[in-house]
C-alpha cells in the first residue's frame, strides 16, 4: 500500500501529465471512498455511481488539487462529500441539501434489512443532530478518519472538530438514559 | 480503517476530562455507534469496471487538446454522468462505450510506404481492439454439436482436465474400448493399476435465480489478416522470389526482434488476432545453463526467499506494460498467479519442491465488466511472466484483438439442471472401467458460484473458435490433503446447447444404451485383443433385423 508520500508522488506525475499514475491512487482509496459513500446512502448502486464520479471528478480536476491545503485523500473525500450533496440535490430538490441522511430513510429502506441490524435506534438519535455534528460523528467512528482529515475535509480546525465530536457525543448520552442505552446494546440484530 | 472505542474514549476525556463520570453510558452508546456501522465492500466487479473506465479517460485526457477557454470538466463529465447513470440499468452500454473508447496502440504497423516501412495506423485503422457487434439469434450454428451454419461438423476441445486420479483414469477412449470389450482386466496393462478417483463435488448452497431464457454468446473475431502483401513487397527485395505473384496472399504473422542486451522478441499472430512477447532468449543471461552437475543446478535453482512480493511482482509487470504502452482498459485489476504455491506447500521435502524463476501476474479480461475464466477454471486474460532472478518481465502472453460477434441462445433457466451437471460433472460409470477397478471418490467442496464468461473453443470449418459463454463458476473450496487437484474452479455454461454438449464430454465415447459390435467394423474380435477397433460400437437401432 503506497504511503503518503509515495501518494503525493503519484499526483505529482499525474499533475505533470502522466494520468496512468492515477491508477495506484484509485487503487488505494476505492474502497474507503466507496464506504464513505455507502454510509450515507446506503444503497448499492448509488454508491457505486456517486464513486465513478467522484474518482472521474479528481481524474479530471487532479491539476487544481494543492498539496498546501490539506492531504490529497482529505481532498478526495471532499469531492466525495460534495458528489453526495449534489447527487441530494438533484433527486430532492425541495428537500433540505444538507440533510443527506434522508437519502437513505426515503427509498432505500431495503438495504437497513439488508445488514440486518437494529439500525432504527441509531438512525433515530443520530437524525436528531444536525447534518454538521452527525457528520463528523460518521467521519471519525464510521469512516475511521482521524481529526486532522476531518479537518481538512470539513475546513474547521482539529481541535474545533475534536470538541464537537466530544460535545454531540455528550448530548447523545445526556439525551438517552443508560437503561435505553443498555437495551439499544443488547438488542439482537434483525436477521 | 476501524476506529476502536479505546482511542474514541481516550480522546474524549482528553477533550474533556469530565466526561469520564459518564464512562457507564458512553460505553454502551460509542459501542453501538461502532457496531451498526453499515459496511459494504464494493465487488470487484464494480472496482475493475470503474478502473478501465478510469485509464480510458486517462488516455483521452492525455491525447486530447481542449479548445481555449473550455474546462475538460464542461466538456466530459456531462457524458461521464449519463453513461455512469445508464451503467447500472445495462452493462451492455458499458460494453459499447469500451469499444468506441479503447484502441491499442502497442503493436499496430503497416508497411504500406517503401520509404517508412514502419508506420502506425490512424487508431481507426487498429487492428487489436474491443468491440461487440450483434448478430441475430442462434448465429453460430448448432452449439450443441450438430451441424454448425457452416454445414461442417462442430467439435469442442475441451481442457477441464485439472483432476490427477488414479492412473486409468487417464483416457476416456481407452475406457470406452475397454467398456466395448466387456472383459479387459487390469492383468492386461503394463502398470499395476491404482485407484481410479472418482471427484465427487458437493455443492451445498443456493444456486442463483436463472432468470434469462436467451443468453449472449460471444465469438471473437479473431482473425484479422488485414494487411495485403502488397504492403510490404517492395519494402525490400528477397531477390529469388517475386511476393506479388502470389495473388490475394496476406500477411499472417510478423515477428519483431531485439537484438540488445535483455532484447525481446514480438510476435504479431494476425490470423490468431494475438500478441506475444517473449525474452530474446540469446541476450538474456542463463547462469544455470552452464552447470554440468546437479550441485550446480540446484544451486541456481530459485528458492522461497528468492520469490518477490505480490507487490514486487505488481509493480514489475505494470511498468512493462505502461513502457510498451499496451492498452489494459478492457482488463481487470492484476492478480500474481500462486498456483505453483499448492504443490509447494504439499511437498514434504521442500528443498526439492518446485519454485518457478519465472513468476505469473495474470491481468483478468472483463467483458462487459465481467471476468472471464478459461474452462479450467482459470481467469482468462493477459499474462505477464516476471523472470524472478532479473527482476524483469520475461515474457507477455494474451494481448487479443476483442472484437466479438454477439448472437442469443437458449438459456439455461432450471437450477436443477446446474446441480444435476455438477453432480455428473466427469463422473465416469463403472462400466466403462476394467472389472476389478478399485474407484475412491473424493469430494470436493464448491463454494458460491459468480456470474462470469467462460472461454470455450469450437473446432469448425478446419479452425478453431473461440467462444465466451455466461456462466456459473463455482471456486473449489478445498482439496482434501494427499489429493492432486488442480482445478481451481468448475465452470458451468448456461447456454442450454452448451451445457448439454459438455455434459458428454470428458466421459468415454457415447454409449448410451447397450450396443453390439459390429463384426464388419474389425477384424479383431474383442476376445482376443480386449478392445474394440474404433467405431466398433453401434447402437441397437442399427442393427440389421433379425441379428
Amino acid at each position: 500500500m503506497p504511503d503518503d508520500s509515495a501518494i503525493a508522488s503519484l499526483v505529482q506525475s499525474c499533475q505533470a501529465g502522466t494520468l496512468d499514475d492515477f491508477d495506484p491512487i484509485y487503487r488505494e482509496f476505492v474502497k474507503p471512498i466507496y464506504g464513505f459513500i455507502y454510509r450515507r446512502t446506503l444503497h448499492r448502486e448509488t454508491a457505486e455511481d456517486l464513486t465513478s464520479v467522484t474518482f472521474m471528478k479528481a481524474l479530471e480536476n487532479i491539476h487544481s488539487y494543492k498539496s498546501s491545503k490539506g492531504a490529497f485523500g482529505a481532498w478526495l473525500y471532499r469531492i466525495a462529500r460534495n458528489t453526495i450533496t449534489d447527487s441530494y440535490r438533484t433527486s430532492h430538490p425541495t428537500a433540505d441539501i444538507e440533510n443527506v441522511w434522508d437519502l437513505a430513510s426515503d427509498d432505500q429502506t431495503e438495504t437497513l434489512t439488508e445488514h440486518g441490524m437494529a439500525f432504527d435506534q441509531i438512525q433515530e438519535a443520530l437524525q436528531k443532530l444536525s447534518p454538521e455534528k452527525r457528520d463528523i460523528i460518521l467521519m471519525r467512528l464510521w469512516d475511521g478518519l482521524s481529526y486532522k482529515e476531518i479537518a481538512a475535509i470539513t475546513g474547521k480546525t482539529e481541535s474545533n472538530c475534536k470538541v464537537i465530536f466530544c460535545r454531540t457525543l455528550e448530548r447523545l448520552r445526556a439525551e438517552t438514559s443508560l437503561a435505553t442505552l443498555l437495551l439499544i446494546l443488547l438488542t439482537p440484530f434483525k436477521l | 480503517m476501524k476506529t476502536s472505542l479505546e482511542s474514541i474514549l481516550a480522546e474524549l476525556y482528553q477533550t474533556d476530562p469530565t466526561l469520564r463520570d459518564h464512562e457507564k453510558e458512553l460505553i454502551p452508546l460509542i459501542k453501538r455507534l461502532l457496531k451498526d456501522q453499515p459496511d459494504a465492500e464494493p465487488t470487484e466487479q464494480f472496482i475493475a469496471e470503474l478502473r478501465a473506465q478510469l485509464q480510458s479517460q486517462a488516455r483521452s485526457l492525455q491525447s486530447t487538446t481542449l479548445p481555449a477557454g473550455h474546462s475538460s470538466t464542461e466538456r466530459r463529465l456531462d457524458p461521464i454522468l449519463s453513461f455512469f447513470s445508464l451503467m447500472k440499468y445495462s452493462y451492455a452500454a458499458l460494453g459499447l462505450v469500451l469499444g468506441v473508447l479503447l484502441t491499442t496502440p502497442a503493436v499496430y504497423y503497416t508497411l504500406k510506404n517503401p520509404s517508412s516501412p514502419l508506420k502506425v495506423l490512424p487508431t481507426d485503422d487498429s487492428l487489436f481492439s474491443y468491440s461487440i457487434t450483434k448478430r441475430p439469434d442462434n448465429d453460430f450454428g448448432d452449439l450443441a454439436g450438430g451441424r454448425s451454419a457452416g454445414a461442417e461438423t462442430t467439435s469442442f476441445s475441451r481442457n477441464q482436465s485439472g483432476g490427477g486420479g488414479g492412473g486409468l483414469g487417464g483416457g476416456p477412449t481407452m475406457d470406452a474400448k475397454i467398456a466395448a470389450g466387456g472383459n479387459a482386466t487390469s492383468d492386461m496393462m503394463i502398470y499395476p493399476p491404482q485407484d481410479f478417483v472418482q471427484y465427487e463435488y458437493v455443492f451445498n448452497g443456493d444456486i442463483p435465480a436463472l432468470t434469462n431464457d436467451k443468453v449472449s454468446v460471444l465469438k471473437r473475431q479473431k482473425n484479422i489478416t488485414r494487411i495485403p502483401i502488397t504492403a510490404i513487397n517492395g519494402s525490400f527485395d528477397l531477390g529469388s522470389i517475386d511476393l506479388n505473384s502470389f495473388n490475394n496472399a496476406r500477411v499472417d504473422s510478423l515477428t519483431f526482434t531485439q537484438d540488445e542486451s535483455y532484447g525481446y522478441m514480438i510476435s504479431v499472430m494476425l490470423s490468431e488476432g494475438a500478441i506475444g512477447i517473449n525474452q530474446n532468449w540469446a541476450k538474456w543471461p542463463h547462469p544455470e545453463a552452464d552447470c554440468k552437475d546437479d550441485a550446480c543446478w540446484r544451486a541456481m535453482q530459485v528458492k522461497i526467499t528468492d520469490i518477490p512480493a505480490d507487490d514486487v511482482l505488481l509493480d514489475i509487470a505494470h511498468a512493462f506494460m505502461k513502457d510498451h504502452h499496451i492498452d489494459l482498459s478492457a482488463y481487470g485489476t492484476p492478480e500474481v498467479d500462486h498456483q505453483w504455491k499448492v504443490e509447494y506447500e504439499r511437498a514434504t521435502d521442500k528443498s526439492m519442491a518446485y519454485i518457478p524463476d519465472t513468476q505469473r501476474v495474470i491481468y483478468p479480461l472483463l467483458i462487459e465488466g465481467q471476468p472471464v475464466y478459461d474452462e479450467g477454471g482459470t481467469k482468462a486474460g493477459i499474462q505477464v511472466g516476471v523472470n524472478v532472478r532479473e527482476r524483469k518481465v520475461a515474457d507477455v502472453w494474451g494481448i487479443m484483438n476483442n472484437n466479438f460477434l454477439r448472437s442469443d441462445y437458449a438459456g439455461v433457466t432450471d437450477s436443477e439442471v446446474v446441480m444435476k451437471y455438477l453432480r455428473e460433472f466427469e463422473q465416469t460409470p463403472k462400466e466403462y472401467l476394467p472389472q476389478d477397478t478399485k474407484v475412491r471418490t473424493v469430494k470436493l467442496q464448491l463454494g458460491a458460484p459468480v456470474v462470469a464468461y467462460s472461454r470455450m473453443y469450437m473446432y469448425e470449418n478446419n479452425a478453431n473458435d473461440e467462444l465466451y459463454v455466461p456462466s456459473l463458476v463455482f471456486p473449489v473450496t478445498n482439496v482434501p490433503a494427499g489429493e492432486y487437484y488442480y482445478r481451481s474452479s468448475i465452470v458451468v455454461p448456461l447456454a442450454t446447447d452448451l451445457l448439454g454438449r459438455f455434459q458428454n464430454i470428458g466421459r468415454p465415447m457415447p454409449l448410451a444404451e447397450p450396443g453390439v459390435v459390429d463384426p464388419a467394423a474389425t477384424t479383431d474380435t474383442p476376445e482376443a485383443t480386449g478392445v474394440t477397433a474404433p467405431g466398433a460400437v453401434v447402437p441397437k437401432e442399427n442393427v440389421p433385423a433379425g441379428e
